[in-house]
């Protein structure tokens, strides 16, 4: 066996709310080796790993690299010691350079000059010299997510990372992308740099790694040798059962139209088309699903309809209405429910009551009042009817947001707006690093609302999982564009949707069909 | 989860108290140092307000407007704005009430309508001031912080100005108002004290703000919009309309103050130097949390120790300005949130801890 490089042993980390995110876990970690460290969300992969990086303090156990018990109370500690980290949200310059992003913070000079020459050429040697096929000139601006991933690898190897720690790297890739950076891994580890690679997808696991901790509910449940055991021994350690990943439904019966949008377009604050000419709609018992790499229109797709930035040109009928020049909160008097992709800031107001966070959206209902002034007993029943209902792990109605888990806050948001009595439900990226209790709840609640005609759906997804099982008809954008149309997503082959994913096949208008 | 919260409850107000306790001590402790009678000293600085009707009176005569600015500040503060302009629309409030009062209020106006007209030209000067930062932010997005400290500067002049122009008794040898006319004063509740009617008035404004606060549509969006104004717009909130109302409302209420003090202290309009009071009101805010339902503890609490210090001031040898500091070390405590946060998350971390065994524990019966 190599040497043994990093060693971390009893790490315990409580969150000050009182949620215990990793407790007593070990784990080592030797030269040249690829650790896969899997786990549902919010099984406490990721806050370990910051831990070891020193972004999050840790109160019990201890951390030793190469052999030596080691403090690691910052990032730079962690740089100091070797450690390399590439997040989920990379962290560039957008406007520079890749050689200027690499070299940021430890910059070649001549004399008091920054050397941009020198800056290039280390840049583009490490590049080279991994096969990381990333050109140090280029701008950040115009690289692909794969390629801005590997300036995240090249910043780690160019301050002499030995340990490369990778937070579920694959998110954001497509199937080929992914291959590619599977094999530019594994030149990495034949170089003698150890990995550490988070992930909740078993067939990259099996494929990649040598070694793999499993965690569960913020512990260990099983440390294994990869060539030794098979996904659904893997995935029953993760889970505690075997995963099942299909919902269970009918065939949809679309009845009228509900949304309509035509000819869409929108330019962001780059002045970037990143909304192009989009048409489409969604009838009454249906649940239509955008796929696509993030970043290719599909949340601002989600921001046009809801009303939280204004299209440049083409219209959004709602319910027979355009919503040209209407509020938010007209727009939503229309019947339009959303849920955000990031709760914490449009989804909740984390220092208020669930009480006030569920009230926010229907502030103005007549029911809840006596005269001026809100009933209290009303509000109370019906706050709390929406707890019993969804399930919000809570004291009471009065408890602060910030104080449940990142699950319980998604469940006070789904509990606002699929009681808001909207007909349309935009859903953008629901179950986003939340436990797979709720995942499932939310899942099936956005289908059988759309099965008793309650409300529609328009669900907007990064979970190919989620995005095939959960919607009915299957849309794919790429550059803004509709690129391809599925009339029944569960049949869809995930290799097929990467290739649409990546821009790589596109369907003609024939072969899409009526988008509306 | 549930003790998690009581421990961040217990600490909330645990900070609080031992802020409080601390700067006292500190006070005791300096005036050991710098009197010559320190026991007689100390007594009077915390024993004092409560020794006479008159020194009673004193206090409460404070602790009127530093509630009405308190709850002032507690509207901006939940706007999550640092607007200052209490302080000027305090100012105003008293200021045009005296112009008013010298030159519209006729003897025989009954008291009633006198102090009521007296209340709604306090409310509606302080609410025009409170305009001009609250809009210019809101609108236009102008820094409220300078904008206010820059208007509750300006406004001293505004109110110098009318005084000179519309109210000046020309016998007296500075710069103050003709008499406030009796009907339009607020009387004793305590006869031969300052302890005025004007808490009755106050109370009736607490009650209300509250109910503003905590039971209207409007309080709500106040708050969501101040917590999290993206949130607040993705719901359908209208947040600039409710933001501006809070602030309007709340410079009303900090006019209306000025007027109440007026009307219950003074026999004339003196004020040369803006008197702080709307400031204070912040600090009523800041140690009542946002909650216009303490208010009322936390003014009667800033009322006392500078009652206190005032008495320190005139019946021994120990000067004013150490008072101020003082203040200065409980901002500091209640301001820094992270006061005492390490035992806090320690304990938390303890609490977790046990009940991950008492789980183990029980995950060990059920197995057997």
């Amino acid at each position: 066996m190599s040497k043994e490089v990093l060693r971390m042993d009893g790490i315990t980390k409580i969150y000050s709310n009182g949620f215990t995110a990793n407790h007593d876990v070990n784990l080592v970690l030797h030269e040249g080796e690829i650790l896969a460290l899997v786990g549902e969300n919010g099984a406490g992969k990721t806050t370990l790993m910051k831990i070891l990086f020193g972004m999050e303090s840790h109160q019990g156990g201890h951390i030793e690299v190469n052999g030596t018990t080691v403090k690691i109370n910052s990032p730079l500690d962690a740089i100091a010691l070797g450690i390399g980290m590439v997040h989920q949200h990379f962290m560039q310059v957008p406007s520079a350079t890749v050689a200027e992003n690499v070299t940021l913070g430890i910059e070649p000079r001549q004399g008091s000059v920054y050397d941009k020459k020198e800056a290039i050429k280390r840049t583009q040697e490490l590049s080279d010299r991994y096969q990381l096929m990333v050109k140090a000139t280029d701008r950040i601006n115009d690289l692909s997510v794969a390629q801005r991933q590997k300036v995240e690898i090249l910043k780690a190897l160019a301050r002499n990372c030995r340990i490369l720690i990778l937070d579920e790297p694959t998110a954001v890739l497509t199937p080929q992308e992914t291959e590619e950076l599977f094999v530019q891994l594994k030149n990495l580890k034949e170089s003698g740099i150890s990995i550490i690679f988070i992930s909740h997808k078993l067939h990259e696991v099996m494929q990649l790694s040598d070694n793999i901790v499993v965690l569960r509910a913020g512990k260990v449940t099983g440390t294994l040798v990869t060539k030794d055991v098979n996904p659904a021994q893997i995935s029953r350690l993760m889970v505690g059962r075997d995963v099942v990943m299909s919902i269970e439904k009918d065939d949809p019966k679309p009845e009228d139209t509900i949304l309509q949008v035509r000819n869409l377009v929108y330019y962001n604050d780059e002045n970037v088309k990143v909304v192009d000419n989009v048409s489409f709609g969604i009838r009454k018992g249906e649940v239509v699903g955008i796929a696509g790499v993030e970043g290719n229109g599909q949340n601002e797709i989600a921001e046009l309809i809801t009303g939280l930035v204004k299209a440049d040109s083409g219209e959004i009928i709602l319910n027979g209405k355009s919503t040209a020049g209407l509020e938010i909160r007209d727009i939503r008097d229309l019947g339009l429910a959303y849920i955000s992709e990031d709760r914490m800031r449009y989804g909740v107001a984390a220092n208020l009551s669930i009480r006030e966070n569920i009230m926010a959206d229907r502030l103005d209902r007549k029911e809840f009042r006596t005269g001026f002034l809100y009933n209290s007993k009303k509000i109370n029943s019906h706050v709390d009817s929406l707890i019993r209902e969804f399930e919000i792990a809570c004291d009471d109605q009065t408890q602060p947001v910030r104080m449940l888990s990142g699950g319980n806050i998604q469940k006070v948001v789904v509990a606002r707006e699929f009681s808001s009595g909207a007909n349309l439900i935009v859903a953008n990226q629901p179950t986003r690093g939340i436990d797979v209790g709720t995942s499932e709840l939310i899942r099936k609640t956005l289908v059988r609302k759309s099965r008793n005609k309650e409300a529609s759906t328009l669900l907007v997804s990064s979970d190919l999982n989620e995005i095939l099982e959960v919607s009915d008809r299957l849309l794919v954008m790429k550059n803004g564009q509709i690129v391809a149309q599925f009339a029944k997503a569960q049949a869809v082959d995930e290799f097929e949707l990467g290739e649409y994913m990546l821009g790589i096949k596109r369907m003609t208008a024939e072969e899409m069909g009526d988008l509306l | 989860m549930k003790e998690a919260r009581r421990v961040e409850f217990i600490f909330e107000m645990l900070r609080i108290v031992v802020a409080l306790a601390v700067a006292y001590l500190l006070t005791l402790l300096f005036i050991a140092f710098i009197s010559k009678d320190p026991i007689e000293a100390i007594y009077v600085f915390s024993i004092g307000p409560f020794t006479t009707a008159r020194r009673f009176g004193q206090l409460m005569a404070k602790f009127i407007p530093y509630m009405m600015t308190g709850l002032s500040m507690c509207l901006i503060y939940a706007c999550n704005r640092f607007n200052l302009i209490a302080e000027g629309s305090y100012l105003m409030g008293g200021c045009l009430f005296s112009v008013v009062a010298v030159n519209f209020i006729p003897e025989t106006m009954p008291p009633v309508l006198a102090v009521g007209l007296g209340l709604v030209v306090g409310a509606l000067a302080g609410l025009i001031v409170s305009a001009i930062p609250t809009i210019l932010r809101e609108k236009l997005g102008v820094s409220e912080i300078v904008t206010s400290v820059m208007f509750n500067y300006g406004f001293l002049y505004v109110s110098l100005f009318l005084i000179k122009f519309f109210a000046r008794d020309i016998s007296m040898s500075y710069v103050c108002s003709r008499l406030i006319p009796e009907n339009a004063k607020l009387g004793a509740v305590v006869p031969r004290t300052l302890f005025h009617s004007g808490i009755y008035i106050v109370a009736v404004v607490v009650m209300l703000v509250c109910l503003i606060y905590f039971k209207t549509p409007f309080g709500y969006r106040v708050r969501i919009s101040g917590s999290n104004q993206d949130f607040a717009r993705t719901e359908g909130i209208r947040i600039t309309g409710s933001l501006i109302v809070a602030q309007l409302l709340a410079g009303a209420i900090s006019g209306m103050g000025g007027a109440i003090d007026i009307m219950g202290v003074y026999d004339r309009y003196i004020w040369d130097q803006t008197p702080g009071v709307g400031t204070d009101g912040l600090l009523v805010a800041v140690l009542a949390r946002k909650n216009p339902a303490l208010v009322p503890i936390a003014a009667f609490l800033l009322a006392y120790m500078r009652t206190g210090a005032a008495i320190l001031n005139y019946a021994t040898d120990i000067p004013l300005e150490m008072v101020q500091m003082v203040q200065g070390i409980i901002i500091l405590m209640i301001g820094a949130e992270e006061f005492l946060g390490p035992i806090k998350n320690r304990m938390i971390f303890r609490l977790a801890q046990k009940k991950d065994r008492q789980k183990e524990a029980l995950a060990d019966v059920n197995t057997k």
